[in-house]
Formats: C-alpha cells, structure tokens, sequence
C-alpha cells in the first residue's frame, strides 16, 4: 500500500488495517526530503505512538458523511462490486469510503450528515497524469541534460486557483510532474487538488521520474543531445548509473556489501528502481516510443507509463499491450495521416489494439486542467467508447500511477474522493454540482460560486 | 450599399428580384439580430406564381429529404418529416408533403436534419490566400479548400470571414511611414508623408486625409480634454500614445485591463508595459472588413453570400475619448449626409445633385472599403455634394442594414458601447462579451446581441469577484435576461496539429458548452443557425429550415448538439457537399 519507499526494514507490512492507515496519513508527513533510514525511524515512532494514543486521531476527525445519489458510477474492478448503482447511498467516515451500495440495502447509521442530490451521477474523482499547475511554474532546469536529483514537491501551491477550477471539473488528483525541458525533468509529486496543508494534499512524494525524449528536449548548445540518437544514449547512461547505485544500496542492506555513500543526485532513483514508483514519459511518435519500450521497459525494467503516446504512435499499440504498459494520451487527440487525409482518434486505436489501461491527460495548462473529462468527450466522439472513457478519466491513470490502492474507483476503504454531476460527466452539457475528497465537501454549487 | 446588397440576392432569385427585394426590404426594417417571427411564407407564396410564369426556364432540380426529425430551429421540430428542395431553396417543409416525380429523395430516417451552422468567426477557410485591402472577396474563394469538409462535417456550412484590411498585428502601431493615409493624422510632420505605399489612388481619399488634418488642428487635445501638458511631460503625451486613451495599448491590454496583465512570477507584482514608447503617433486603425461564405464545397457560385456584413471599426478604435470625439463627429456627418439625402429624394427635381454618386454605393465592394474611416472626414467634405468615404462607409451602419461589431470583453467596454450605440442609434453585436453576464439586463433593454464563446476564461479582478472576470453561468443568464447570443469557437479555423476539440469544428460542442451555462438546447442551436445570421442581416436566407431560404441543411446521426453526432451529408444550396462515408475525413466506426 506505501508506494512511496517500502523500506526493508520497516513492519508496516505486519501491522494491522486500521493502523496502517493512520500511518499512511502520517506517511506524507515524513516522507518529504528524508532520508529513507529517517523515515523508518519516524515511522516506527508514528506507529508506535499511534498504538499508545490509540482512539486520539492525529487530523481532526470529520462529520461522517452518507450521500444519497441517483445513479453511482464505481469504476470498481471488485468483481462484486458492480459497475452502475441506481439510488445509491455512499457512507464516509474518516475520509475514507466506508460502504457503497444501493439506498435499499444500505441503512444510514446514527449521527451521519445527510447529502442528497436524487437526480445526481456520484463517481470517483478524476486523475490527471499529466499536470503542470500544481504550484508554480518554475518546471525546467536547464542546465543539464538529465536531472534525477531535482524533485517539484517544494513547488506546490495547495488547492491554488487552477486547481480550484480543476475541482470544478470534477479532478482531485493530480500528478504535478516538471517539464519536458530536459531529458530527465526530474521527480513529480502525486498530489490532491483541494485543500490542506502541503503534507496533506501529497499522496505520494516522490511519484513519477518525469523522462522526456525527442521534441522538446533536444539541446541546441552543440552538445550531446541535439539529435534522438544523442538524447538516447544521455538517458541510458545516467538510468545506468542510477541503477548501479540501486544496486549498492540494495546488496547493502541484504547484507552483501558495506554501506556506499548517499549520494543526494541518485537518491530518489531507489523507489524507481525498486518498481515503487513510475516514470512518466514524455514520448510521441513511433519511433520514440519505441525507444521508450526498449530502453525503460526492456532494457532497465522499469515500470513506465507513456505520457502522451501521440501522432502515429498508436501503430505500437500491440507492443504496449503485450507489456501491459499504461497509455495517457494527450493534449492531442487525434493523428491526420496526410497522405489519407482522414482524422484518426488515438485513444480509440490505442483501445482497438488492445491497451488495457487507457487514459487520457491534459498537460495543464496546455489544455486547462478542468477539461480533462472534454478530453475524453473528444476521444469518445472519435471513436473510444464512453464506458471505457469514464474508467480512463478514474482508475486507469490510477493504476497508471500505481495509486489505485488509494484513488480511482469507488471501493470501501478508498479515500472518499468523490464527484457528483448532473449527468454523466463525458456529455459536455453535464456538470460538477459537488465535490468530496479525502471526505470532505471542498466545492459546492448551492454555496462556491459555479466554476466550471 | 444597399443595392449592392438587393442586387447579389437578385441574382439568387432570378427574375424574382424586385418583389423579393421590396419583401426583404421590409423585413429588414424590423430589426435586425432580435427574433423575428418566420417570414418567408408570404414571400415563397410571392415566389410560386413568377416561377411558374417563367416556361423557358430548364427543369427544375427536385431534392427530397424524407423521414428525419426535422430541427427548423424557428419552428417545432417536425417528426418524420420530409424537406423539398428546389433548386437550391426550400419548397416545402413538413409532415405531409407529397414527393414531386423526378425528385431525389434522401431516405433520412432515424437521422436529424437541422439548417446548416453558421459560424460567426471564420478564417483560413474557403479562401486561397488572404483577400487584401479592398480586392474582390470573390477572387480569392477557393472552393476546393479540403479544411472546408472538416468543416462540413461538423455541419458548418456558412459563417463570417474576417478580411484582412491592413497588414501588421491587429490593435499594434505601425511604423507610419508605411501608411501614409492612416499615419500622423495629428502629427503636424504629416504633410510630409509620401504616398508611395498607398493601397489606393482614388481621389477621395487623398481628400480625405487633407480635410482630416485640417479638422484635427482646430480640435486641440487640450481644447477636447480641459487637461494641459504638465511641467516635464513630452508634448506627445496627447497623440495617442497615452494608455489612458488606449491607443497603444495591445489588444490583450485592453482586454485585461492594466491590473491584469502579467505579474511577476516571484513577487506578484504587476510586469508594467514595455512596449517602448517612441516619438511617433500611432497610426489609425483601418476598420476590420467581414464577408459572409458558404461552405460550398466544389461549387464557386454558391460560395459568396455578402461582403461588409458588419461595421467592425479597428480594436480599440472607439475607446478613449479622441477616439470617441472622431466616432461621433463621424457619426454626425454621416447622419446629416443621410438625412440631406432622404429629403433630396422627397424632391425629385434637386436629386440627382444631392444623391450620392452611384459609384459610391452601388459598386460591390468598391472603392470604399479599401480605405479607412478617416478620422477627419467631413470637414470640407460635409460642404461638397460628394460624400466622404468615411461618411459613405457609416451609411449602412446609420440605415440599419449592418451592425456595429466591436470587441468589448471587460463590463465597462460593454457598456460604454451599450451606451454610445443608444447614443448614436445604431445595432450593437458585441463580441467577446466575457464579462456581458454583469451587464445581461442593459444589453437585454438596448437589443444588443453577444458573440461568445462559453468556454473563454478570465479570472475576476481583485476586490471585483463578484462582478468581474468569464462566468460559465453566461450563458444561462443570456437566455433569461432575452439577450440573443451567436456562439463561436475557441479559435475560428480548423486546425489539424492534433489538439481536438478546440478548434472551428468543436463548434457545436461549443454550443453544447451554452448549455452547461445553462442555456436551453434550442437557445444553443439557436446560437450557431439563426441568431448569427441576423446579425450579418442573412436570416432572409441562412440560420433556419423555412420555405424561401437557402437549402443548406444537415443530416446528422443523433442530436445536433451531442458529442457523439457527425453529420452524414452537409448540404449547401441544395447540393450535397460532403458525405462522410465517401469523403472519409473524421474516423469511421460503428457505435456500440
């Protein structure tokens, strides 16, 4: 469940639920700029002074909360849960979803806030992949080509007011990733879109390596770099490198080896070698993503997710496929083969040549961050098809990012992050009326001014 | 003008010219760009008996669409209905119409047939090149342009094209040495101006620009303003270049207002104009220049429908007092020029002398519009019989057969226009209108009407959150307050970098946006047929399924303004356009 680092030595493994997830919130408290044998340290007495001040919640506990809606849309896997509940009764309790099922079977416990919208859609808060206006813009340090040791959670701005627009369109999570300046960007903080202080809106910090290949990054100082082949081999040496001091760390603490030296520019290469965390990539064309295949997926058995997968990338469809590779496309959304002359919807070739999770993104602010689900109303009008469109605004890009634990779906024991529209959210006509996350109404149209 | 205008849809009605034009006529003085009640039945009623007089003429071209759900957007929805086409007009519209022998028929069942789109802000489309200056609209149609079939496909099948009257960026100064006309109209150096770069040798205009200099050193800035130069102050303070006359500001500027241009990213504060400002005024704007296009792909006698179908004067060319003093002057001339004319006509005798020469007015296009509302029109212009060409240009706006079209997005420019239309008394299309909705009740009293994109965003001015800055709720609030708005897109051409949804073709999903605003369906349909063409004074022949009116008409595979509907054929003037099975432009698939 703890993306961030699973350290070899921690017992989160061992301890029980509730626990657990008490430390997971403390989890984001601890997890910025520490060092890994810190963190076990604070965790171990988080832990442990969670079990003396048992029954003491460290964040204030909030009003437990049952919304009753039309029609819920749970994007759940669950095979028991099923995909589409009419009068529908949502209970929260502790920022978490506590139950799920239809008004019938569900009976509204003792001292629960009561939210009705009878005529409402409720469904689990959407996930961008692909999202630049968590804070500041400041995405680019130019001066080498590969930055693994630069990290963008000192950045956020919590719930500023692109993110309080991409409220209004229904996302409360994002992956605030660095630009596409240089090869290696940097590390991307997942992170939640409404209110908090910095350690409460970070779902996990580091979230992504942000890798970026051909297009933007290609250097124009006469250096390595100005060309695919020279950005290939800068990727592979510095991931190499990356993975050597993995390796150190790792026989080290199997016992294999005496302790090498922190080195703060490889640091964070640990989650990402350790399969914790993804590298989003910024790739596009075929070409490009082939390399991308080959280079992160084959060659360094890296867990990836292709970051924008357009123009006529989708001829890699089966490739990505046979790996299960993620494939958040966007901004753009569709490929005119010139020579035809015809428009081509990416996502829905992706989908035809079987990708399972199949998202899309918005780059924010390239296209605003609230349109994301417009991006899949476009992607639906070209040819993708609206049931798979809503999983790919929800638990596709979570499963992408490997937070599916904890956002995505409308599963018990999820963070309650939940949105409610007049209708489903992929007709443009339809709109956000209200929105939950971590169990808590952060926008609301009979009191916020309507957003979006 | 206006015979320009009679004597182009004459062409279109054959030998039915003058009754039709006398119809138009009358149906044009009852307002333009305000719903109207269905009109055309009298005419078409006018129209069977002439075409019947006429045995010469070859056979008739019969085109039946039988069994749609027929949007005639002024109208009921017709179920099952059936559309006759004759010969590029609308014969019949209904439920019980019988099939004339030799006709096509279209079997549209299950389908939606609605008028063709129309989109107020076009460009790049169906044109070869730019049309430059006062060159012929219709030499520069290009009727096998491929971007028109994206369009078509969407269901756009007429809309407005802006004509580029001037090279450079739009609301930037330019060097006034490369307009001689345009520049140092206050300047005193400009008598030295050459004339080398001027797009037009007609002598009117050297005239013009005389007599605009003559005016302009009687008005002197202080005289206008009450406000002397102050110790230190350049003396160019008052030729145009203070921002508080907007002059120089650029057109982002003028939208955002000064506190809400670019702040620094580290300290928040504002990033003050560096656009340096140098010793030379800047020159006038020429007023922008709007034609009307069908879509008519493959057919180059269908594609022109109406040349200056607006007065759009230049951006920011009414903001400022200067520029506000100019436009009524002009608006005074041109009125007195009007009105010496109507009560010329009321005695036969004096007419020809005091009726502005025919080559003024009736030439399409002519010399006038390849000039600019020269600021000092009038002058000694207003003594002789002819007319100036500013004056000239002004006719139409001050007779109601165009609107003023002019860029107002803060709720202060919005209602300065409002105010100055109600002044001047002449027909308000506002575009942008970002922050119309604060201002809904008075463009609502004065009959203005709105050019909007409900997905264009701006973020309130501090302190103003309730009363500044894009609401998506506009929409909504135009349709209760009565205000009629055309919608438009995010960006007026069609683009192919791959970015979907945000170009021309997401037009009807940008009117699907009006409806998140909370606009009803129909309102919203309203927005991309009927209501853009009253605003260009076309709703005699586009915007609506009605006996009389141009047959361009859609069939679409589900509800006009759902994500998922594509037009199966477009048809414009009765001939089929575009067929996206055979012209395999957007994907093609089965929906499950």
């Amino acid at each position: 469940m703890n993306h961030s680092f699973k350290c070899r030595t921690s017992f989160l493994c061992v301890t029980g639920k509730n626990i657990l997830s008490r430390a997971q919130m403390n989890h984001s408290l601890l997890n910025v700029g520490l060092h890994p044998m810190q963190r076990c340290l604070l965790i171990f007495l988080a832990v442990t002074g969670v079990s003396f001040l048992s029954g003491l919640s460290l964040t204030s506990a909030s009003e437990p909360i049952a919304i009753k809606v039309g029609k819920i849309l749970t994007c759940s896997d669950n095979p028991e849960m099923p995909e589409f509940i009419a009068d529908g009764v949502i209970l929260i309790r502790d920022g978490k979803i506590e139950a799920i099922g239809a008004q019938s079977d569900i009976a509204i416990p003792e001292g629960y806030q009561v939210v009705e919208h009878p005529e409402g859609f409720a469904m689990p808060g959407l996930v961008d992949c692909h999202s630049h206006v968590g804070g500041t813009s400041d995405l680019n340090e130019m001066v080498y080509p590969t930055n693994p040791e630069l990290r963008n959670w000192d950045q956020i701005v919590p719930h500023n007011q692109r993110l309080k627009f991409a409220i209004a369109g229904g996302i409360t999570t994002v992956c605030f990733i660095p630009g596409s300046g240089t090869n290696m960007g940097g590390f991307g903080t997942l992170m939640k879109t409404g209110p908090g202080t910095l350690n409460e809106v970070i779902i996990r910090a580091p979230g992504v390596l942000k890798i970026a290949q051909a297009g933007n990054p290609e250097r124009q100082t006469g250096e390595i770099g100005s060309g695919r082949m020279g950005m290939n081999y800068v990727l592979r040496q510095q991931l190499l490198e990356g993975q050597m001091y993995v390796r150190q760390w790792d026989d080290f603490e199997n016992g294999l080896a005496p302790k090498p030296e922190v080195n703060l520019r490889l640091e964070y290469f640990k989650p990402l070698f350790r399969r914790e965390i993804p590298v989003a990539v910024h790739t596009q064309q075929y070409q490009v993503v082939m390399a991308t295949i080959r280079m992160l997926h084959d060659e360094f058995n890296l867990k990836i997710l292709i970051d924008h997968g357009t123009f006529d990338a989708y001829h890699l469809g089966e490739e990505l496929a046979k790996r299960d590779i993620p494939v958040i496309v966007g901004p753009r959304g569709f490929w005119l083969d010139r020579e035809v002359g015809q428009m081509t919807g990416i996502v829905a070739e992706y989908e035809k040549r079987g990708v399972k999770i199949l998202g899309v993104n918005t780059d924010a602010p390239v296209i605003p961050q609230e349109d994301l689900s417009f991006q899949a109303t476009m992607a639906v009008r070209l040819g993708w098809s609206d049931e798979r469109a809503i999983r790919g605004l929800t638990i596709e890009p979570a499963k992408a990012l490997m937070i599916e634990d904890r956002v995505g779906s409308l599963d018990p024991g999820k963070d309650a992050d939940i949105v409610i529209s007049t209708g489903s959210i992929i007709d443009p006509r339809n709109y956000v009326t209200q929105v939950f996350i971590n169990g808590k109404s952060v926008y609301d149209i009979k009191v916020d001014k309507r957003l979006f | 003008m206006a015979t320009r205008i009679f004597s182009h849809i004459g062409l279109a009605f054959l030998v039915l010219a003058l009754n039709a034009t006398a119809a138009m006529a009358q149906e044009r003085e009852r307002g333009r760009g305000r719903p109207q009640p269905p009109a055309s039945e009298e005419k078409a009623e006018a129209q069977t008996p002439e075409a019947k007089a006429a045995p010469e003429t070859p056979p008739k071209k019969l085109l039946a669409i039988t069994g749609g759900e027929i949007h005639t957007v002024t109208g009921e929805v017709i179920r099952r209905g059936t559309v006759l086409v004759e010969d590029g007009k609308i014969k019949a519209v209904g439920r019980d119409i019988s099939i004339p022998e030799g006709a096509e028929v279209i079997d549209a069942s299950g389908k939606v047939i609605t008028p063709g789109f129309v989109a107020i802000n076009m460009s790049n489309l169906g044109l070869r090149g730019s049309p430059f200056g006062n060159n012929k609209i219709e030499d520069a149609l290009d009727p096998f342009d491929r971007n028109m079939k994206f369009a078509l496909g969407v269901g756009i099948t007429s809309g407005c094209v802006e004509i580029q009257t001037q090279q450079g960026g739009r609301g930037r100064r330019r060097d006034s040495d490369s307009d001689p006309i345009n520049g140092n109209l206050l300047a005193s150096n400009s008598q030295n101006t050459t004339t080398s770069n001027s797009t037009s040798t007609d002598a009117t205009i050297d005239e013009d620009a005389d007599s605009a200099n003559d005016e302009v050193r009687e008005v002197t800035i202080t005289e206008l303003l009450g406000y002397d130069r102050r110790e230190g102050e350049p003396e160019h303070r008052f030729l145009g270049i203070d921002p508080e006359f907007g002059d120089y500001v650029t057109e982002s500027q003028l939208d955002y207002g000064i506190e809400n241009t670019q702040l620094c990213p580290c300290c928040g504060l504002p990033i003050l104009p560096t656009e340096p400002i140098t010793e030379t005024p800047p020159s006038q704007e020429q007023p922008r220049r709007h034609a009307a296009i069908k879509l008519a792909y493959g057919n180059l006698d269908d594609m022109f429908l109406k040349d200056n179908v607006f007065y759009s004067p230049a951006p920011g060319g009414l903001s400022g007092a200067l520029n506000r003093h100019n436009w009524r002057r002009d608006i005074r001339k041109a009125r007195e020029e009007l009105e010496k004319a109507a009560s010329a006509a009321n005695r036969p005798a004096e007419a020809p002398s005091a009726t502005p020469p025919s080559g003024a007015t009736g030439d399409p296009r002519g010399g006038t519009r390849g000039t600019r509302p020269t600021a000092g029109a009038g002058g000694a212009a207003a003594a002789s019989a002819r007319p100036s060409a500013t004056t000239t240009q002004l006719m139409p706006l001050l007779k109601k057969e165009v609107s003023l079209r002019v860029t107002a997005n803060t709720v202060t420019e919005i209602r300065d226009m409002v105010t100055l239309a109600e002044e001047l008394d002449y027909d308000l299309v506002v575009e942008g209108g970002i922050e119309a909705w604060v201002a809904a009740q008075e463009l609502s009293r004065s009959g203005a009407t709105v050019i909007f994109t409900p997905r264009q965003k701006r973020d309130p001015r501090l302190g103003e959150e309730d009363t500044s800055g894009s609401s998506i709720e506009s929409t909504g609030m135009f349709e209760a307050q009565g205000v009629p708005f055309a919608t438009a897109a995010l960006s007026n051409s069609v683009s192919m970098g791959g970015i979907a949804g945000r170009d021309l073709t997401s037009l009807p999903l940008e009117a699907a946006m009006a409806v998140r605003g909370g606009a009803s369906n129909r309102k919203a349909l309203e927005s991309i047929t009927i209501i853009p063409a009253r605003m260009m004074g076309l709703d005699d022949r586009i915007g609506s399924i009605e006996v009389g009116k141009d047959a361009d008409l859609l069939i679409l595979n589900g509800d006009p303004l759902d994500y998922r509907t594509y037009v199966e054929q477009a048809i414009v003037a009765g001939k089929i356009c575009y067929d996206r099975a055979a012209d395999q432009v957007y994907p093609l698939y089965d929906r499950k």
